[in-house]
């Protein structure tokens, strides 16, 4: 089953929103592209991911790129070479050929190669009273105002809006028809149901879809994983459509009343033929396949259905005749129901007696009707996250009677939108060859009655002899279209990153980002197991604290050419540490284990790593006592993570039941790996203040790459533990600050990356030699004497959450391990917060964002 | 006797029995020719400045379903799979490459018919004036033989309807057309007995205007 990291994917693309109402707005960035990248930084917190929320947020905001956006925001030329050409060439171009549009009928924003970025904002908000739109959905509107603001500061633009609203009765467009609900059911999204995914022929079964045919880097139907070099890019991203159809609502009407009156006569003795509105209904719901209510006709074959308050309504009709349907009972109900049975096939209907072969939804996706193995259809699949724009048909105004617009509001339709994961193979084959043409289906050149791009068609209803519904008149006109892409929150973050020369230090494995998967889902399955009943949830590594203590941070005498982020101007910051030991679980102390120290210097202001934390001051230093790491990259950290996890809970850290599937793992890699794990566990120091501790991996400091160092300057010999026992290093740390007046020293040292061959980034299992390149001071630590054995100061302590990507953009993690870091601190501490019911806090007070948060 | 593997022997005496570029009355033409160190510039802009679709100078050889050149730079070596040790090409080629089927008796004269008519047109000579070892005087037969000696052996071809030519399968579909507008004016007599004479007439009538 597909790892889906949904903290990384964009939402509304695997589950829909489902909200009432949207703004879209088109955005060119200012003409710097450092500018540029700023806008996309500050609306990087707003976005919303495809995690499951309990309460929907009252805006949601996404943001899709074009490919002349990529190029503004500077994607290096050889990662812009390897997207696909239907991305990179013109819309107006392309659409004219593969799709079967005509451009001069589109609004002239469209196919604007100014468009760099669309963002979307859809509100959840119940829709209230009055003629505008803003004031039916003011929340909506707030949001729009402070998205507007964001653009205006970062000298962007915004070049058209466009504004969508859910029709009254829920989940339908302008036709009259249920809309929205037959999605493709993607692996990993726990949500299909019967008829969604791709048939088996073998089990009559439908399986699921791989979610590579959706989400890039993920497994597709063929068992390949698309992107390679371009992988940071596109991973967890999917390409999506955006296409504003003009629905000629009138003329449906007037057009499927006149032949549906032909199709009855033919069709139909006098005395079983049904009565008017029946055989509109009738015929609309051989054109798309579905009745209007959204039943499949394959599974309701007609010839009359029970008609619906929608029905009724859209009829205009006092008093409507009911007919019983040939199933169920009647019913009003026009909410939508999300298990309405989709569960059907054409295997039975191979000459559209029931279903027309050229029916929209039979085309749009014909399920068992293509291919060997019925497969066809499978690689074929969009998930559609359309809504409709533009006021409801109103039967009752004479203007929408007589189809007359005496001004441009009356224009109604929808703005299509769906994602795939290849236009050329997904929407391009369904829009251009299966709805444009019915060769695919035997059909000749016969277009999608609905949809159909010329102004003449037909739709050929099976029988003897076949009616053929006719058209003279366009109902679907395409105003505008764009290819776009929406990536996942680390490509946003990386696309939108200040540009720094440290970056360049970086090389990411193509396999990386999977490898990254594997290990947070392991992580969490693991603390899902283990702490399924005991609580509090500790940390998923070093889960035992010795103690959290208050320190000084002192910043003075550094060198200028290493003063840059918090090392800028000298300053005595308030600080907290906590001394821990690395095993997963509780130990005795006792136990030879690595031991850690993790620092959180407060107070500090400045630009931070991760946007979301933007308006938080603390700063975050992790370190060990031993001077490298055991393993050199990722994909070594995700056959750890197997080799410890494996068997769930009973085999949780390093244990006997773990330990021959340590071996195995270590024997298949390099020994250096191995004799480093043994040393860091062998290490039982005997008091945590007299140890020094090694970052292990590279951070930036300014624009170079650095190791830290933390080495005690006082004397603790003689008050190590007399003997050890369960918590025998909390006690010694405890005796000796609980003396007045005491005061413990550390010099916090850094080393800088010399050269990259001797000095790598992206391999923390080499030791940077300190010959080579000395350690350098650059500020003190103080810990004076204190109690910390206090109730309250541990429950503080267990809250905290240390991650070396809490801090200043200057200080930014190197390196894949501390990538890998990220990902599992984000996974596990929501993990652990959630099941223990405590929000986290990050100490020391925020300042007030500056530019505020988007209002919700 | 053919020298090498035995698989190699193996091909070629299939070959002999089953022609593997021919199905039908359809042909698979591939013309492989170096282009002249240099002139690969003004070769593009040559292919460029033709016309696609009913533009095309190659719109005009009848025996043509679909027909392309392409300049082969360099062989691409970074796809997923690659040999280790890919191949390296010592020169830029044009390919030529086209699916073509000629009537009944006329087939058994392909490629040599086409390669005739190919070496008639004005393009052709503007094309592969580009290409190592052009005959300088420029006259058909000689770039006729000229384009056969680039013509390289296919292994494998597949024809959905390898003995319909351009103009039946253009023919068909333009009848096809007719038959469903007429169809569409006269769907009401279609399910009226009474109506069969007239609807039999009509059919008669204008099914005699119709292309044939």
């Amino acid at each position: 089953v597909a790892e889906l990291s949904l903290y990384d994917i964009q939402g509304n693309i695997l589950r829909g929103y489902n909200f009432n109402a949207g703004a879209h707005l088109f955005v060119e960035l200012a003409r710097d592209p450092e500018e540029g990248r700023r806008l996309v930084r500050c609306l990087l917190p707003e976005v919303t991911t495809a995690r499951k929320w309990t309460k929907p947020p009252v805006v949601a905001l996404n943001m899709a790129l074009t490919y002349s956006g990529l190029e503004w925001l500077g994607v290096d030329e050889s990662v812009l070479g390897l997207l696909p050409n239907a991305f990179r060439e013109p819309i107006r171009h392309r659409a004219r050929v593969q799709l079967g549009d005509d451009p001069d009928d589109w609004e002239p924003e469209f196919g604007n190669p100014a468009t760099h970025m669309v963002v979307f904002l859809a509100s959840s908000e119940c829709r209230g009273d009055g003629d505008s739109f803003a004031a039916r959905f003011p929340k909506l509107g707030r949001a729009c105002d402070w998205l507007q603001d964001r653009i205006g500061d970062h000298g962007a633009s915004c070049l058209y809006r466009q504004c969508v609203e859910a029709l009254p009765g829920g989940q339908r467009e302008h036709f009259g028809f249920r809309d929205g609900f037959g999605q493709p059911a993607v692996e990993g999204v726990l949500d299909g149901y019967p008829g969604q995914g791709a048939p088996d022929p073998d089990t009559g079964a439908w399986r699921d879809i791989k979610a590579g045919e959706f989400i890039l880097g993920h497994l597709n139907e063929d068992g390949d994983s698309t992107p390679g070099d371009a992988e940071w890019l596109l991973y967890d991203g999917s390409f999506m459509v955006y296409r504003k159809l003009e629905q000629e609502v009138t003329e449906f009407r007037r057009l499927v009343a006149q032949q549906a009156a032909r199709y009855v006569q033919a069709r139909f003795e006098p005395e079983d033929r049904p009565d008017r509105i029946a055989a509109f209904e009738l015929l609309a719901a051989k054109i798309v396949g579905r009745w209007r209510d959204g039943t499949a006709i394959e599974l309701d074959p007609g010839p009359r259905r029970v008609a619906t308050q929608l029905v009724s309504d859209w009829h205009n009709e006092a008093a409507l005749e009911l007919h019983p349907g040939p199933r169920g009972e009647p019913t009003l109900d026009t909410k939508v129901d999300h298990h309405l049975d989709n569960n059907f096939r054409y295997g039975d209907d191979p000459n559209g007696g029931i279903c027309p072969l050229g029916a929209h939804i039979r085309r749009a996706n014909p399920r068992d009707q293509l291919g060997k193995n019925e497969q066809e259809s499978a690689r074929h699949r969009i998930i559609r996250r359309g809504m409709p724009y533009g006021p409801p048909y109103d039967s009752a105004s004479e203007e929408d009677r007589e189809g007359v617009r005496p001004d441009g509001d009356q224009e109604r339709g929808l703005v299509f939108i769906c994602f795939n994961a290849d236009f050329e193979r997904q929407f391009e084959v369904v829009q251009g060859q299966w709805c444009n043409d019915g060769n695919a289906f035997g059909i000749g050149d016969e277009q999608d009655y609905v949809l159909g791009s010329r102004d003449h068609g037909k739709l050929t209803i099976d029988g003897d002899p076949p009616f053929f519904a006719t058209r003279t008149e366009r109902l679907v006109r395409t105003r505008g279209c764009e290819y776009l892409f929406m990536p996942g929150l680390r490509a946003l973050e990386r696309l939108s990153a200040p540009a720094s020369p440290v970056s360049d230090l970086e090389h990411i494995p193509p396999e990386e980002p999977a490898a990254i998967g594997t290990v947070v889902r392991l992580v969490c399955e693991d603390m899902d197991t283990h702490f399924a009943v005991s609580r509090p949830v500790l940390r998923g590594q070093h889960a035992k604290t010795h103690a959290v203590v208050s320190a000084k941070f002192i910043v003075e005498d550094v060198p200028d050419d290493l003063r840059a982020g918090l090392f800028e101007r000298d300053c005595c910051y308030k600080a907290w540490i906590r001394f821990s030991a690395s095993h997963p679980t509780l130990r005795s102390d006792a136990k030879p284990d690595a031991q850690g120290i993790a620092i959180k210097v407060m107070g500090v202001g400045g630009e931070k790593i991760l946007p979301k934390e933007r308006w938080l001051t603390t700063q975050d230093f992790i370190l060990v006592n031993h001077d490298v790491f055991f393993m050199r990259d990722v994909m070594e950290v995700a056959g750890f993570a197997r080799a410890i996890t494996a068997t769930g809970s009973s085999g949780h850290g390093v244990s006997l039941r773990t330990a021959p599937r340590l071996l195995k793992f270590f024997a298949r890699r390099d020994r250096r790996g191995a004799v480093t794990f043994y040393e860091m566990l062998k290490t039982r120091p005997d008091n945590p203040l007299g140890i020094k501790y090694w970052s292990e991996t590279p951070y930036g400091l300014g624009d170079r790459a650095v190791k830290y160092l933390v080495r005690p300057t006082h004397d603790v010999s003689g008050m190590g533990a007399e003997k050890s026992d369960w918590d025998s290093l909390e006690d010694v740390m405890q005796a000796a600050l609980k003396q007045a007046g005491v005061e413990y020293t550390f010099d916090f040292l850094v080393q800088i990356q010399r050269k990259p061959t001797t000095m790598p980034v992206e391999d923390p299992m080499v030791l940077w030699s300190d010959q080579e390149s000395p350690f350098i001071k650059v500020a003190t630590i103080r810990i004076e004497s204190q109690d910390f054995v206090l109730q309250e100061r541990r429950n503080f302590g267990e809250n905290l959450i240390f991650t070396p990507w809490h801090g200043l953009w200057a200080h930014r993690p190197l390196g894949g391990i501390n990538r890998v870091r990220r990902a599992v601190y984000e996974a596990s501490s929501e993990l652990r917060h959630g099941l223990n019911g405590a929000p986290h806090n990050e100490p020391g007070g925020e300042v007030t964002p500056h530019p505020p948060r988007m209002p919700q | 006797m053919v020298g090498g593997s035995l698989v190699g022997r193996l091909r070629h005496a299939a070959g002999t029995l089953l022609p593997t570029d021919r199905r039908g009355n359809s042909y698979a033409l591939t013309l492989i020719t170096p282009i002249v160190p240099g002139a690969a510039p003004d070769l593009r802009s040559v292919l460029e400045s033709f016309g696609s679709g009913k533009e095309s100078p190659l719109a005009r050889l009848e025996d043509v379903h679909f027909a392309r050149w392409v300049i082969v730079g360099q062989l691409l070596t970074d796809w997923d799979g690659a040999p280790k040790r890919p191949s390296v090409i010592e020169s830029e080629y044009l390919l030529f490459s086209a699916d073509l089927t000629a009537k009944a008796p006329d087939a058994a004269a392909l490629p040599g018919s086409f390669l005739n008519q190919l070496a008639e047109i004005e393009e052709s000579r503007e094309v592969w004036k580009h290409c190592v070892g052009f005959p300088a005087t420029g006259d058909s037969d000689a770039v006729a033989k000229y384009l056969d000696h680039g013509r390289i052996q296919i292994d494998l071809y597949y024809a959905a309807f390898p003995d319909l030519t351009p103009a039946e399968i253009a023919h068909a579909i333009k009848v096809r057309r007719q038959f469903a507008d007429f169809v569409l004016s006269h769907q009401e007599a279609l399910s009226d007995p009474s109506a069969a004479q007239s609807l039999r007439d009509d059919y008669l009538r204008e099914s005699a205007l119709w292309p044939s």
